[in-house]
């Protein structure tokens, strides 16, 4: 038996021109698994800073006038597709390492230690470089229903009959009165209550969240006022009732007058 | 010519390491290990001899072609056990039942081990074990049996085991000690009389 057997393995090894893999080919797979692992740990740490930053931001001093009660706005604003996005790339990037050359040897529970502490310490190093709100401006910019199904707080900025309003200011009279035009391209004059003037102080161009009530039709008084948070609100998307419009492109007037303009 | 004593006094990660710059040396690994493989494939399977045969060809083609993919913080020979582990896996289920012509020898000094390590020493009749140590084994989960054949046939460490199943050292203990349980369970299921 001994002798056929080897025999016929250096047979083959010769009738078959059989040669050892590079070990370049190998240490490129190595590569590629330690490469994975890596890139799903970094998607995991950015989806845990736009959860913090989401959370952070979550207008919770509004939760009444947004949503009734607080269990009822953290159920409706809770990040729920990004805790998915985390778990799901902790779990990649879990099977990434346990498919390293020496991820056997740890245990999972090990392993899933690690991917977590180092996705959250990366997650909190990137929400101080505010790469959580970034990813979130450009989602909402990028991906018309991302507001709409995923980060659902913003659109219910964007009901005045509710007593929440949001928009940009385009021209300020005094302190205590000024305009902005909504996210519908409605223009609202705004007046201040008294207790809310010493608060804010209105620039031109400032993004504002107000709560308050409808006097008319294009009167909204403003009982409190927010400025800062949403400079870049993907202005143009917003419908009355908070949902996103598809992007439009400029229509052929408006190209034409562009290009006269030109 | 090569001659198979050109690599007595060499270990088999030197050997390894020739190979890859003459084909030859692969002569004598396959030496040291087509014995000790092809036992190791018979106790783990359920193949046939023929066909564990014919799995040994392939587990040395393997070792062959990826030995550049060999890690030296491993034993030779724990690598080589991996990939007959490997190809038994891939191939375990074909077969459901253990043919007659496994001719599988058992020393005595495994045997004592065995019941020593399961407290059944003093009470054993360590003739009926060596004819019932398949019978009962072929009855465990595929995972139970292949830490008891390492650990008491095959004469592995934990180190080397873990290597060899790539299950971290704990998990290997933890194996280990199920599957001792499992097979004194499956010994008083079976009716064996260890008296």
């Amino acid at each position: 038996m001994s002798k056929n057997i080897s025999q016929k393995i250096l047979e083959k090894i010769k009738s078959q021109n059989l040669e050892p893999k590079a070990r370049w080919k190998f240490t490129l797979k190595n590569s590629f698994v330690w490469f994975f692992s890596i890139v799903t740990l970094i998607v995991g740490g950015l989806a845990f800073s736009v959860m913090i930053y989401l959370l952070k931001n979550n207008d919770w001093a509004f939760h009444r006038q947004m949503s009734g009660s607080i269990f009822k706005f953290v159920l409706v604003t809770f990040p729920y597709f990004w805790i998915l996005c985390f778990i799901l790339f902790i779990s990649l990037a879990l099977y990434n390492l346990q498919h390293t050359k020496k991820g056997y040897k740890y245990q999972i529970i090990t392993l899933l230690i690690v991917c977590f502490v180092v996705s959250f310490s990366l997650g909190l190093f990137l929400h101080n470089f505010r790469a959580g709100r970034l990813t979130d401006d450009i989602l909402a910019q990028r991906f018309p229903h991302y507001n709409q199904l995923i980060n659902r707080r913003v659109g219910m900025w964007c009901h005045p009959e509710k007593g929440l309003l949001a928009g940009q200011i385009i021209s300020i009279e005094d302190d205590q009165h000024f305009q902005i035009k909504d996210f519908n391209n409605k223009t609202w004059q705004i007046e201040l209550k008294e207790s809310a003037v010493n608060e804010v102080k209105p620039e031109q161009g400032q993004v504002v969240r107000i709560v308050g009530e409808i006097l008319d039709d294009q009167t909204f008084q403003a009982e409190e006022c927010m400025i800062g948070s949403y400079k870049k609100w993907p202005k143009e998307n917003f419908k009355p009732n908070g949902f996103m419009k598809p992007p439009t492109l400029p229509d052929e007037r408006n190209l034409f007058q562009m290009r006269i303009n030109e | 010519m090569f001659k198979i004593e050109h690599c007595q006094y060499k270990t088999d990660e030197e050997i390894a390491v020739l190979t890859l710059e003459d084909r030859n040396f692969f002569l004598c690994l396959i030496k040291r290990y087509e014995d000790k493989l092809l036992r190791y494939i018979l106790r783990i399977s359920n193949f046939s001899k023929e066909e564990a045969e014919d799995n040994l060809q392939e587990v040395f083609i393997k070792i062959y072609t990826n030995l550049n993919d060999f890690d030296k913080s491993l034993k030779f020979s724990s690598w080589a056990y991996r990939i007959a582990h490997n190809q038994v896996v891939s191939h375990y289920r074909k077969k459901q039942s253990r043919p007659d012509d496994a001719d599988l020898e058992i020393d005595n000094n495994a045997l004592n081990q065995i019941a020593s390590d399961l407290d059944i020493g003093k009470e054993i009749d360590l003739e009926y074990l060596k004819e019932n140590i398949y019978k009962i084994l072929n009855s465990l989960d595929a995972k139970y049996r292949e830490v008891l054949v390492l650990k008491f046939l095959e004469d592995k460490d934990y180190k080397e085991m873990s290597d060899i199943i790539k299950k971290p050292m704990g998990t290997v203990a933890t194996l280990i000690n199920r599957a001792k349980q499992k097979f004194k369970q499956e010994t008083i299921e079976q009716n064996i009389n260890l008296k």
